[in-house]
């Protein structure tokens, strides 16, 4: 039963957690957080089975989801667990932000672009599930 | 940071080709010398001490060699005083030019022989690589060496070589000649560094106000870029989200709705959906039109292409259509950008497959000529007018009949098609038939 596995879904969009509660929730225990601080707490006790994180632009100068996405990598306990990228902004457009160097350490298990259907999220977070994530650098998603 | 020490660079990637160009005209300058001696010896009779100045001569070809290995490992140096040892080596040449000159001038009649204007280059270039300080300093020298090497021949402590054959009756040991002479020489000298650093102060300014310029300028598109980033991400942020809660609704996971309340969601999803590839497009346009980040890459356009078809695939199955590829060449390969060449190509499909109505045909061909690739897009769709034609690439221009038969678009497609084909140096074109289809063909330069 897939009941058991817990997601953390870290997104400062209020409206956006529910809808995903609502497609996920009936499979999976879903715990949320609204900053990166918060997720990162949740994900230290916690230790979800799998990690959704918004790339979350509050400041442009400080994308939250991605620092946490970096640092949750570079993290030797926490880097088990598999991180799901959802991003409102095409992948490519993160160039704009983001130096060459930054992008190579930028390494998930799966990236999404919204919107998406929720038969895609619901699909990508059971083989990310199953398979245990595999990095990625955002080039070759 | 890194723009200042890359400024620098320039700088002395600049100092080092001039001085380049000083050590190749000391060669010319040796082997004019000689041919000039040697011309003077025997054709003219100007009864010189041809050996001092051959000697002089090779002292020069000496140390221009000297001069050239050093400028040759100091084009290669990274150190860190690299540029105070250019600036030091341009300096010191320009200094010992100015003692063999005058050592020349010494063997050659000193103040008699019109060589001496010569001393004018160097002032020139004195004030080219120098500081304005250091101009000064160098033409006081050369005053101040050419003074004392006049003094020293008029009250005959050192031999005055006297210039036979130009000057008959000996002139030089008249004092109002030679203060003359001297006085005139000394000030075109110094009206020459002051005439040359005044261009080359207005110069060094002007390049100053550019590079301050472009600094603004940069700053600005960074923070041009930045706006509609964050724009463009508030705006699918709210809209992704829209739309993901209407999906839910019409999915039917909060529960049964009835039939008019689904049809009513389906319209404000579908009008989500149409908004959130509007901001896409022009969020596209504008990165594409701020052309950063364009990477150019060694890339096969029958590998883009594949991609290009697998995205659109779906679309053009619903309608029925008929998708014929023509990929002529193995890889096709040419230097671009690989996510605008994808860009390019599932738009000019997109476009195909929407303006095609059912059971239609849409040819996609790639073939390899000598200098570019050339593409084309080929389809039985509506076709576009001919005044529609000039326009179809403007920005949010939609033809009259495009509209009528799909209202769906954001007339901004083409406009990026148009912008990555003008970013790789390419050409499209399109030719079409109201009612029969239409065909873009585009070239892109195989070197990028």
């Amino acid at each position: 039963m897939m009941g058991h596995k817990r997601l953390l879904i870290i997104e400062n969009d209020i409206d956006m957690v529910e809808a995903m509660r609502v497609v996920l929730g009936k499979d999976y225990f879903i715990d949320n957080a609204f900053s990166a601080d918060e997720g990162l707490q949740k994900l230290e006790i916690e230790k979800p089975d799998l990690v959704i994180i918004s790339v979350m632009f509050g400041s442009l100068k400080k994308p939250d989801g991605i620092r946490l996405a970096v640092k949750l990598k570079q993290d030797r306990l926490l880097s088990q667990i598999p991180v799901l990228m959802v991003t409102a902004v095409d992948v490519s457009a993160l160039d704009f932000v983001f130096s060459a160097s930054d992008r190579t350490e930028l390494r998930v298990d799966g990236f999404l672009n919204k919107p998406f259907q929720p038969a895609e999220i619901r699909t990508l977070v059971e083989k990310l599930l199953s398979t245990g994530g595999r990095e990625t650098n955002w080039r070759q998603e | 940071m890194k723009y200042i020490v890359e400024e620098s660079i320039q700088r002395e990637e600049e100092l080092i080709r001039r001085l380049r160009w000083f050590i190749n005209l000391r060669w010319v300058t040796v082997v004019s010398v000689l041919i000039i001696t040697v011309s003077a010896e025997y054709l003219f009779d100007l009864s010189i001490p041809a050996f001092y100045v051959h000697i002089g001569n090779i002292f020069l070809l000496f140390y221009n060699c000297v001069f050239y290995f050093y400028n040759k490992k100091l084009s290669i140096d990274v150190g860190r005083n690299r540029f105070r040892k250019i600036n030091m080596l341009a300096n010191f040449q320009i200094t010992l030019d100015i003692v063999m000159l005058s050592y020349f001038m010494h063997f050659t009649g000193s103040i008699e022989n019109p060589f001496v204007f010569y001393f004018i280059f160097h002032m020139v270039f004195a004030s080219i690589l120098l500081s304005n300080r250091a101009a000064y300093v160098q033409a006081s020298f050369a005053v101040c060496l050419l003074g004392g090497l006049i003094s020293g021949e008029y009250f005959r402590i050192i031999p005055h070589y006297h210039l036979g054959a130009f000057f008959k009756e000996e002139s030089f040991f008249n004092p109002l000649y030679v203060m003359g002479e001297f006085a005139v020489f000394a000030s075109v000298l110094y009206i020459t560094v002051y005439m040359a650093t005044s261009i080359i102060n207005r110069l060094r300014l002007m390049d100053k106000q550019l590079e301050v310029a472009n600094t603004h300028l940069k700053e600005q598109d960074r923070l041009k870029s930045q706006y509609v980033l964050t724009v463009s991400h508030e705006l699918q942020s709210s809209l992704s989200t829209v739309q993901i809660c209407l999906k839910v609704i019409l999915e039917g996971m909060t529960g049964i709705i009835s039939a008019k309340t689904r049809e009513m969601a389906a319209r404000a999803e579908l009008r989500c959906v149409q908004i959130i590839n509007f901001v896409k497009d022009l969020l596209s346009l504008s990165r594409i039109r701020a052309g950063r980040e364009m990477q150019k890459n060694n890339i096969s356009m029958s590998e883009v292409a594949k991609r290009a078809i697998e995205q659109t695939k779906q679309k053009i199955k619903e309608k029925n259509i008929n998708l014929i590829e023509k990929i002529y060449g193995k890889g096709l390969n040419v230097i671009a950008n690989e996510d605008s060449m994808e860009q390019l190509l599932v738009n000019l499909l997109t476009n195909a497959c929407k303006y095609t109505p059912y059971n239609g045909k849409i040819e996609i061909s790639l073939m390899d000529t000598e200098e570019s690739l050339v593409g084309q897009v080929e389809d039985t769709g509506i076709g576009i007018s001919h005044n529609d034609i000039p326009r179809i690439f403007d920005d949010f221009y939609r033809a009259e009949n495009a509209v009528v038969f799909e209202k769906d678009g954001t007339g901004l497609g083409l406009t990026i098609v148009k912008q990555i084909i003008e970013n790789h140096n390419g050409k499209i074109w399109v030719e079409s038939q109201i009612g029969k289809g239409t065909r873009f063909i585009f070239a892109l330069p195989k070197t990028g």
